[in-house]
């Protein structure tokens, strides 16, 4: 086998509690350096070096030259926030036309088995989310009608941020005087 | 068609994008009040200047105060840029709005982390203006309108704001304190799911006409708050208003029995946009309205806007997916009505441009 061991975070994983996880099509496991177990130490540049010595690398996965992936053809896509959870299990959504954009917002109720169950979590009243609808391209050659809405996960508020704005609001209500 | 008032002819000009309004005012004298803002659909820039620009209004030196009755997304879109604009122009807006909670929301979301413009965008961009202008020798400190105080005058007009109640300012504090991001929460699109009862509702005196422009006053069964407590009020301008701007797109929570015998004249002008999302008015809606005067008029008719045609491939998607599909109605009408300031209190001529129906075509 060719090893190709690349140098870059996104080319392999350390640190990781286990392989699970991170195989993937994308990744092949090659093995574990601290169990002496890989083909690849000559490839290795200083820096792979050293994280195999102070053991901040336990597995390494060699990016798959040749991997295909199916291909997604986006025909249309929206960015969405919730307006209202409703009681039958329905959310009613508000979209921005991103395809077309300066079109309308368009308003629907989507069922929540619609969405992943990793995205149930996310929903309430103003969360935002990206809906795209187009065609899976299969590597086997098939082409398949596909849907897909997937909730940002933005980022938390930090405590910081708060006492910020908290502040900044003090200083504008005193500045601007208001009558 | 368009053509700009005369100096003694009292205008109020309603506009309606079908989810938002916004209410452009000639008090006389080339003097020009702006009540709220929507966003033209096509150009997405405000109707309010455009309108002015089209009948050659110099907006800049014309319009002497900017009112944001209250900071929902569709009643404040391009308020700022009008603000910008309008640069001489005065900021009035509800004393909730003021308030420590309603700031430190408006500054927490100051550099916006998501989508297309929301009500809180518009108020922050409204504050870096504010701030920046303040340190200027011809600052304008904005003012805040509340129950029964007279937020601007000359000698031929009084407008004096009629609400938000001190109980509703009370209660605000509370509601917006709410909306302040909490730590370790996700950051989301804000905005409020409470009934309305901070809008700034406006009793506008022209010489012997009186105007009531409505906003979304909602009632939300609290005592103190809503219309009952404009209606009891002891201190709020005498008389009856010949032109009324219907609050909440006719729903029945914005309504009273007691605004049209205590506020209003009888067989008043009512005007109002309708609000696609919840159909309103509904048909009881207009049916109540018409018993209460027989001279309404709508900035578009009722529809069920079906959503503009997309490939067949993802119709057929949307169609497998979802329900109550539809468009948010954005065609924008305009209800013109006009008034000699000197003549009788009921003489308004009435025009209606880009698809405004009289009431009863509603939903013809």
């Amino acid at each position: 086998m060719s090893t190709n061991l690349a140098e870059k975070n996104d080319d392999y994983r350390h640190n990781i509690d286990s392989v699970k996880g991170f195989e993937g099509p994308m990744f092949k496991y090659l093995g574990n350096p601290q169990l002496g177990s890989s083909s690849f130490q000559e490839d290795r540049n200083d820096e792979t070096k050293l994280l195999i010595k102070e053991g901040y690398i336990d597995f390494i996965f060699e990016k798959e030259k040749d991997f295909k992936l199916d291909n997604f053809v986006s025909l249309q896509k929206w960015e969405g926030y919730v307006l209202k959870v409703l009681d039958d299990n329905y959310i009613l959504v508000r979209l921005v036309n991103l395809t077309d954009p300066g079109q309308p917002d368009e308003e629907a109720e989507i069922p929540i088995q619609e969405l992943s169950f990793e995205d149930h979590e996310l929903i309430e009243p103003g969360a935002v989310f990206y809906w795209n609808i187009g065609y899976l391209d299969r590597t086997s050659g098939q082409r398949e009608r596909n849907s897909v809405i997937r909730f940002r996960r933005l980022p938390r508020w930090e405590a910081e941020d708060i006492e910020k704005a908290k502040v900044e609001a003090k200083r504008i209500r005193k500045k601007l005087q208001w009558k | 068609m368009y053509s700009r008032p005369q100096n003694e002819e009292i205008e109020v000009s309603l506009f309606g994008p079908g989810y938002g309004e916004s209410v452009v005012l000639h008090i006389g004298s080339n003097q020009w009040i702006i009540v709220d803002s929507c966003l033209d659909p096509t150009s997405q820039s405000p109707v309010p200047i455009n309108y002015l620009n089209k009948i050659d209004i110099k907006p800049k030196d014309a319009v002497k105060q900017i009112v944001a009755t209250h900071w929902h997304d569709d009643h404040i879109r391009g308020i700022a840029e009008i603000f910008r604009v309008c640069e001489r122009a005065e900021f009035v807006c509800s004393a909730a709005l003021q308030t420590k909670e309603f700031l430190a929301l408006c500054t927490a979301y100051g550099i916006r982390p998501q989508m297309n413009s929301t009500g809180i965008d518009e108020f922050s961009e409204i504050l870096q203006i504010l701030d920046k202008r303040s340190s200027n020798s011809n600052y304008v400190v904005p003012k805040l309108a509340s129950s029964d105080k007279v937020i601007f005058k000359n000698d031929f007009c009084t407008i004096t704001s009629l609400s938000p109640s001190d109980v509703s300012l009370y209660c605000a504090v509370t509601e917006l304190a709410d909306l302040i991001p909490k730590k370790e929460t996700r950051k989301l699109r804000v905005f409020s799911q409470t009934p309305n009862h901070l809008a700034v509702v406006l009793w506008v005196k022209i010489k012997n006409h009186n105007i009531l422009l409505g906003s979304d006053l909602e009632e939300t069964g609290k005592s103190g708050t809503g219309w009952s407590v404009i209606i009891s009020s002891t201190t709020r301008p005498r008389g009856k208003a010949s032109l009324f701007k219907i609050p909440h797109h006719g729903s029945e929570t914005g309504d009273s029995p007691s605004i049209w015998t205590e506020l209003l004249e009888n067989n008043p002008v009512a005007i109002l946009t309708p609000f696609s999302r919840h159909s309103l008015p509904t048909k009881k809606d207009v049916s109540r309205i018409l018993s209460n005067t027989s001279r309404g008029y709508s900035t578009s008719p009722h529809s069920h806007t079906v959503p503009r045609k997309k490939a067949k491939v993802v119709e057929k998607q949307i169609k497998e997916i979802v329900r109550n599909y539809r468009q948010v109605d954005y065609s924008k009408g305009h209800v013109r009505l006009r008034a000699h300031m000197n003549k009788s209190l009921s003489d308004w001529s009435i025009n209606l441009f880009d698809g405004a129906v009289a009431l009863e075509n509603f939903y013809n």
